[in-house]
């Protein structure tokens, strides 16, 4: 995993975790989606002003032509600039050119695929971080159906992309978001994500998990934030 | 046009209709008033376009479209805009057809890439009408990170980045006494060419306002289209 995570340099995921999108305004006393998208902003804004209070630790795994590659482990902190920095505590997986991920990849397609991995991390911010103004087009327009665990399902399509399509599923207790998943293209291939969202005690809610894969590249990263702690 | 006429021009003259057709609705409704917050200032602009979409299927009017490529400005066509009982807006040419000929965009396209170019244009025009239609959504981020300044000619600029699609920028230049947009400009890409687009408001006395002049321009593929709207009549 060193040997090819390492050098793909995902620095991306590292903001992923902010992405507890509080959809809270969205079961609100039928505020207008710009009220709603307004509370959505700043919820947002509290929630990630709550993160700063936390250090914790995130898991990146990576899947690739159906072998799974060594998790690397990261512990999150932030830089006295506001900044979040990301350090590997994970052993690193001794270098074998004949191993792992390299094993499938030639290494002239190392580039590419970590250009494409870019993208992909690039898309899934988007998806996870949604803008107050994707959340007001998303509150206008989303159908609402109960969903199986006695939670409210609320979708939409043309969240980001024309064709895409995303579910919010919601605990009708907390008007919190307890998952989100969302279908989607990147370069013409489709791409399947899932977010599930946890919250610390007393502290901010942030994805626990954030899953995407991508059948046709036979790519699947699943990135897991835990053990949250307060400063 | 007729079905004689060279494909992609009819192509290029249909994509950029439609992408009006859909434009004019939308164009107005940007009011810069004080307003609380974004939200609140979308919401004004999503009920100032329904409103301004309302006063403008009261009207008839006609609409241009030129494509220049490679420097050779194609002929204009001519429609008539209307309204159809349901709802719909139906354009009706105009002007004569072109005649069949090697000549024209067709003639300056290899045969086996009019199929790309037709695409190729449709998804500038798709691009144009994201640009021309902004969501309400759309518009909450533009004002939460838009920034004002003093133009020339007296107007506002109403400027920001990211309205679309990361590395863009789209600026309105507002008339300060009336709060509505006289132009709007855009700067974007498609497929990692430069693609530039201006529009140029106009407003029918006691009815809508309306994107009276669109230009959008791809150097890097020597395309320029522009599509006018005019002679506005009510019902």
């Amino acid at each position: 995993m060193q040997q090819f995570t390492s050098r793909l340099q995902l620095p991306g995921w590292a903001v992923v975790v902010a992405a507890a999108a509080v959809v809270a305004p969205l079961a609100a006393q039928n505020p207008s989606a710009g009220q709603m998208a307004e509370q959505y902003a700043q919820n947002a804004q509290a929630n990630a002003k709550l993160m700063h209070q936390y250090t914790w630790q995130m898991r990146v795994s990576l899947t690739y032509k159906g072998n799974a590659e060594t998790p690397e482990l990261y512990q999150m902190n932030w830089a006295p600039d506001g900044t979040l920095q990301k350090t590997l505590i994970s052993a690193p997986p001794e270098e074998k050119k004949e191993r792992g991920v390299r094993k499938h990849v030639e290494e002239s397609d190392i580039a590419s695929l970590k250009a494409y991995l870019d993208s992909l991390v690039d898309l899934t911010k988007r998806y996870a971080t949604p803008s107050p103004g994707t959340m007001m087009n998303f509150y206008s327009a989303a159908v609402t159906t109960p969903a199986p665990n006695g939670g409210v399902a609320a979708t939409e399509s043309g969240f980001l992309q024309s064709g895409d399509k995303v579910t919010f599923t919601l605990d009708p207790s907390t008007h919190q978001a307890t998952s989100f998943t969302f279908s989607t293209t990147l370069e013409g291939d489709a791409v399947s994500g899932t977010v599930i969202y946890g919250s610390v005690p007393g502290g901010p809610n942030y994805a626990s998990q954030t899953s995407v894969s991508v059948p046709n590249k036979q790519i699947a990263l699943v990135l897991e934030n835990f053990n949250f702690v307060k400063q | 046009m007729t079905d004689s006429a060279p494909k992609a021009m009819k192509a290029s003259v249909r994509v950029f209709s439609t992408v009006l057709a859909t434009a004019l609705l939308c164009a107005p409704g940007l009011a810069m008033a004080q307003a609380p917050n974004a939200g609140a200032m979308a919401e004004k602009y999503a009920a100032e376009s329904r409103a301004n979409a309302q006063l403008m299927r009261q009207y008839t009017w006609q609409m241009r479209v030129a494509v220049t490529y490679k420097d050779k400005p194609e002929a204009p066509a001519l429609y008539q805009m209307n309204w159809a009982p349901d709802g719909t807006l139906q354009k009706t040419l105009l002007s004569a057809p072109h005649k069949e000929s090697g000549r024209g965009i067709r003639g300056r396209i290899k045969k086996g890439k009019i199929e790309d170019f037709e695409k190729w244009l449709g998804e500038l025009a798709d691009l144009v009408k994201k640009y021309m239609a902004p969501t309400p959504g759309t518009m909450m981020d533009f004002y939460s990170k838009a920034t004002f300044s003093s133009s020339p000619d007296g107007t506002v600029a109403v400027s920001a980045p990211g309205f679309i699609q990361p590395g863009d920028r789209a600026t309105f230049f507002v008339d300060p006494k009336t709060n509505k947009p006289q132009r709007f400009t855009f700067t974007t890409a498609l497929d990692g060419d430069p693609v530039t687009g201006t529009v140029a408001y106009g407003q029918v006395t006691g009815g809508p306002q309306y994107a009276e002049q669109v230009t959008a321009a791809v150097p890097a593929k020597e395309v320029t289209a522009v599509v006018n709207n005019f002679n506005f009549v009510k019902q």
